[in-house]
């Protein structure tokens, strides 16, 4: 029996979602509204009061990481194995998982939420924000609502994210262009870290047949997975149009 | 043919060395003097480009990221095994190596490089700085903040609440199991403990008998052990716990 309380299939929220498919496993979806900010309220506070989302509830046993969460996943249960064998490719797995989750996934955060959230936000009033930022249970994680909430990131600090993710990119294509997969052979948790938040960078435009002919076979591979379609198909409007458009643009039927 | 290169065993570099002793296992040790600024030799940056230790070479392969090593290392020298027996507890090693590598070490390198490097060898600075431009932006970055003590009370203050919660949550896992995944030695024990030594050094308010005295019970235990006691042998400067280097970035976003 395994709960996921979680959001969409987008970066940390999604790896459970991705990962539980291609492992075969069933599992409950217990929709934590992120947009309603309902990971950051009461209910959702005593499942975890670190107020981040994913939780998965596996048989009882709590975990809130979520790229620990996909190891968990690959060593106590039956299913294809997502972690190579070979000690050398698992350490490369586990290199791209934590370059993804450490470097690139939060560049990319920051450059969207800049560009999406901070204008949505900047209509509240200063009572809305204050009681808002006083739900975040992370010091952490208040500074970096908090600067959002005051569209206050430093510019030079985007332009800095930018970079790392058209180095990333560069890194991925060079990578690929001697393996299919990034740790090696076969697809594995790196896989599931990278496309739960880089569904869409097939609709980028230093993403293309031409510029990283590589990167766009991998992505190909890639999302054509029954478990990937699987996981989209239930994603909401936005992040399903988008992972939608990005296999149209590859050429994917649906 | 398995080669360390490694400085103090302290913060990052003493944890593959008291796995390797743990396992019995032979390497050729390479002292690389960071505050001589030899990581950022020409020599050194051809194994690791970011300029850190430590590196391990297995057979031609390089491998990089502290605890990331430590996993290739259980992978590739099983036994004894240092992975604990329930994958329940095993997730703990995953979820303890992310924050060891995101949160410990970039904190407690920041605040012992301010309060008690810095000070000390700060005449000698002038000799790293031709050093630093050979290091890739992101790393440039982190040495500039650091050769000029330039770090706001605010970047300090996060890195102490870092701190907090992450000391938090090692006394409630150790009220929870004898160690830090479960009631046997782990890797996860391997993981923490250098950077557990230095808290005393950098945040000594946040470690006392009556606030952690189960971590100081920890410290203990784990510090009696043959191997990591052999590997603290190691050390060339009187007490290791006590110097710093600038460490990996502070997370940048979330």
């Amino acid at each position: 029996m395994i709960d996921v309380y979680t959001w969409e299939p987008n970066a940390n929220s999604g790896k459970p979602l991705l990962g539980l498919r291609e492992k075969n496993l069933a599992f409950t979806h217990h929709y934590v509204d992120m947009g309603k900010r309902e990971h950051h309220a009461p209910d959702y506070l005593k499942i975890n009061p670190g107020g981040t989302i994913p939780t998965v509830i596996d048989n009882g046993y709590k975990m809130t990481e979520s790229t620990p969460f996909l190891e968990y996943m690959d060593d106590a249960h039956d299913g294809p194995s997502l972690v190579p064998s070979d000690p050398y490719e698992a350490w490369r797995m586990r290199w791209w998982c934590r370059y993804l989750d450490r470097d690139i996934c939060p560049a990319l955060a920051m450059v969207a939420s800049n560009a999406l959230a901070a204008p949505m936000l900047a209509g509240q009033t200063a009572e809305q924000r204050k009681e808002a930022l006083d739900r975040i249970p992370l010091p952490e994680r208040r500074r970096t609502w908090e600067l959002l909430y005051a569209n206050a990131t430093p510019k030079s600090e985007i332009e800095e994210s930018q970079r790392r993710i058209s180095a990333c990119i560069a890194l991925m294509e060079e990578t690929l262009s001697k393996q299919p997969y990034l740790a090696g052979a076969s697809y594995s948790l790196a896989e599931i870290v990278a496309l739960i938040t880089m569904y869409g960078w097939p609709l980028r435009d230093d993403v293309g047949e031409a510029a990283t002919p590589h990167l766009w076979l991998w992505f190909k591979r890639c999302l054509s997975r029954p478990a990937y379609k699987a996981t989209f198909d239930k994603a909401n409007a936005f992040m399903g149009g988008r992972a939608k458009d990005a296999r149209a643009k590859l050429g994917l039927a649906e | 043919m398995l080669e360390l290169y490694h400085w103090e065993p302290n913060l990052n570099s003493g944890e593959p060395i008291i796995a390797l002793k743990e396992k019995g296992i032979d390497f050729t040790s390479h002292y690389v003097d960071v505050q001589k600024f030899e990581q950022h030799a020409p020599a050194f940056l051809k194994l690791n480009r970011q300029g850190q230790v430590p590196v391990l070479v297995h057979d031609g392969k390089v491998i990089t990221e502290t605890t990331l090593m430590l996993l290739y290392i259980e992978a590739a020298f099983p036994q004894p095994s240092l992975m604990p027996k329930r994958a329940d507890d095993r997730y703990l090693v995953h979820m303890w190596s992310k924050y060891a590598d995101e949160y410990l070490a970039p904190a407690i390198a920041m605040l012992g490089w301010h309060q008690v490097t810095y000070p000390k060898i700060k005449a000698q600075l002038p000799a790293a700085r031709a050093g630093i431009s050979r290091l890739p932006p992101e790393r440039q970055a982190v040495w500039q903040l650091a050769l000029d003590d330039a770090y706001t009370n605010e970047m300090l203050e996060q890195a102490r609440s870092r701190l907090d919660v992450r000391i938090k949550r090692i006394e409630e896992q150790l009220a929870a199991s004898r160690y830090l995944a479960g009631d046997s030695y782990s890797l996860a024990d391997i993981m923490i403990y250098p950077a557990a030594r230095s808290f005393a050094s950098v945040v000594p308010d946040l470690v006392t008998p009556a606030k952690t005295p189960r971590l100081f019970e920890w410290l203990d235990k784990v510090g009696s052990r043959p191997a990591v006691r052999a590997t603290l042998a190691m050390a060339r400067t009187p007490a290791p716990e006590q110097v710093f280097a600038p460490g990996p970035e502070v997370p940048r976003w979330g």
